[in-house]
């Protein structure tokens, strides 16, 4: 219980370049007066940077704008351009494209989990001090995100920012040997997935229990758990709209505390992440997935958006299984080599794929010369926002009278909960000498 | 696996902050036939540096670094000779700190014992493309420095 009945919770997170992502809670007389999260612009800035570009250079240029999703920019990007140009790709790059991305998934999903979620869970403030407290989390954490490293490396040719991949195809194909050796490092694996759930189950019931009707946003596909085909859903409606017009559905809006756009679509807010994709698309899910959500007692309809990192645990069991199923019947095929040639054609376009951290939007337009003149770019942490601001709004008088540090501890294990994406486009040393 | 890796960091679309990849780039060049040195354009993935670095006898790594010095100027310096100034709220993956990895990455006993680090210090870093002409006119004199340190 906080003595003070007249207190400020204060969090700043000022970085040089990309502005800031602030929690200001104000309480007064025992209760919340106001709670806001503030925070930073979206990278409107990249979309200037792409406008003039050819197109073939435009997935180079994506792929920087995030460290950890860079493949999922690289496909957004690939897919608008493909759309635009009315290029078709074959049964083997598609398969290839999701299996790359899957990497992704499991890298950032493992990453999140084990550096951001995992320590506060087990009480310590970042993950190095859980090297000596619980050293085989950790180097089982370590393990699944090399995993994470080397899938995405075996197809897009590099950990991060890959170079592989091209409107219409591949630059490069990975042989199938390195497919085999892939297969083999994923199923030995599994056993490493299975340890870090019962982890976070043995944790679970330390998730804070705060639920509040949410709509979820994600991509549903035709008949398996997607983050690369299909339509744009929500749970409060059956409709399901073609990405093309995505902006009907995110809605994009100014708000005072934000340079950066908030989404809505049927109520003031939305939330897009792994929780939606399950909330969207749980029926889908391969049997040792679903078996883990059913574990976690994670069912359709959870609106407690801390179950987002329970979410993501199920996801990697998801990728895992239905990567193991798409290397499967890529050997079975065997690779053949699909020389790419693709004419430049006037055209506008949208590439819509599931980021780890939610859907993401990019639509572009271009001239008969190939080069770019329209670029707009949405990204997940966007349209989140909003969301993380009603979630606050709800959660900050139902904790208000805790004592400041476990209010402060709170709101910020509800933003890392959303994983945003904040400061990505740098990483520059800031040092001084002793 | 080569033994000496040079893991060059940064954003190009961040003006200076991408003085890592340029480096990269001219870097792979001069060594393309090295036996014994690899060039890695590890770009904005931090925490993959754990991965990189496991097995090597040498690191190498360039990088943009604010140090309170002259713009242009690199510095040569080791991990332990430096104190990181980022301040980290561990609100997302995205707040990567180099020191901060290594220290884990040492931890975990996985981190080899010779790591040097290039820092350049920038004049500016905001959005675009295209490097400052204070570092630009200096990409030769970094190279051959960097070069040096691999004798």
């Amino acid at each position: 219980m906080s003595k003070n009945k007249n207190f400020n919770v204060i969090v700043n997170h000022v970085t040089r370049v990309e502005g800031h992502g602030n929690i200001r809670l104000r309480a007064s007389d025992g209760k919340v007066e106001h709670v806001e999260w503030q925070v930073p612009e979206a990278p409107r800035f990249f979309e200037a940077m792409v406008r003039g570009r050819s197109f073939e250079d435009i997935q180079t240029i994506v792929s920087r704008i995030c460290g950890i999703c860079s493949v999922t920019h690289s496909m957004a990007a690939i897919k608008g351009i493909e759309d635009a140009m009315g290029i078709e790709v074959s049964e083997q790059t598609d398969k290839l494209r999701i299996l790359c991305h899957y990497g992704e998934q499991i890298e950032s999903h493992i990453l999140h989990v084990g550096y951001l979620v995992a320590p506060d869970l087990l009480g310590q403030k970042s993950v190095i001090p859980l090297v000596k407290s619980h050293p085989d989390v950790v180097k089982t954490i370590i393990r699944l995100h090399r995993l994470g490293n080397m899938w995405m490396e075996t197809i897009g040719g590099r950990m991060t920012h890959p170079v592989t991949l091209k409107p219409g195809g591949f630059t490069v194909l990975p042989t199938e040997e390195k497919l085999r050796e892939l297969k083999s490092m994923i199923e030995n694996a599994i056993p490493d997935l299975k340890t870090l759930s019962e982890v976070v189950f043995s944790l679970a019931d330390k998730l804070p229990d705060f639920n509040r009707e949410t709509e979820y946003i994600a991509l549903t596909g035709p008949d398996y758990y997607t983050f690369y085909h299909g339509n744009i859903a929500s749970t409060d409606t059956d409709e399901k709209v073609p990405v093309h017009d995505f902006e009907r559905v995110a809605n994009e809006y100014v708000v005072p505390q934000s340079t950066a756009k908030w989404s809505k679509w049927h109520r003031d807010s939305y939330a897009v992440g792994a929780l939606a994709r399950f909330n969207v698309n749980a029926e889908k899910l391969m049997p040792l997935a679903a078996e883990t959500a059913t574990k976690f007692s994670l069912a359709k309809g959870t609106c407690n958006p801390y179950f987002n990192n329970v979410a993501q645990i199920v996801e990697c069991v998801q990728v895992v299984e239905h990567g193991l199923q798409l290397i499967d019947s890529l050997l079975k095929t065997g690779l053949k080599p699909e020389p790419v040639k693709v004419e430049p054609k006037a055209g506008e376009g949208v590439g819509c794929v599931e980021a780890p951290r939610g859907i993401l939007f990019h639509r572009y337009a271009f001239d008969e010369k190939g080069l770019c003149t329209k670029a707009n770019i949405c990204i997940p942490t966007g349209q989140n926002h909003g969301n993380i601001q009603k979630d606050f709004e709800a959660l900050a008088p139902q904790i208000i009278d805790r004592d400041q540090d476990e209010i402060r501890l709170l709101l910020e294990m509800l933003v890392r909960s959303y994983d945003p994406c904040i400061s990505c486009s740098t990483h520059y040393l800031n040092v001084e000498f002793v | 696996m080569k033994p000496i890796l040079i893991i060059c960091l940064g954003n190009p679309l961040m003006r200076d902050e991408g003085i890592g990849i340029r480096l990269a780039s001219e870097l792979s060049v001069h060594l393309a036939d090295s036996p014994d040195v690899e060039v890695m354009d590890l770009g904005t993935g931090g925490l993959s540096v754990i991965h990189a670095i496991e097995g090597r006898e040498k690191i190498v790594f360039v990088d943009c670094a604010i140090m309170g010095q002259a713009p242009g100027l690199m510095h040569r310096f080791t991990p332990g000779q430096v104190r990181s100034l980022k301040a980290r709220m561990r609100y997302s993956l995205h707040e990567g700190d180099l020191l901060n990895t290594l220290e884990l990455s040492r931890r975990l006993g996985q981190c080899p014992d010779d790591i040097v680090i290039f820092g350049i210090e920038p004049k500016e870093i905001t959005h675009g493309e295209g490097l400052t002409s204070k570092l630009e006119n200096n990409i030769q004199q970094y190279v051959q420095t960097i070069l040096k340190e691999l004798d």
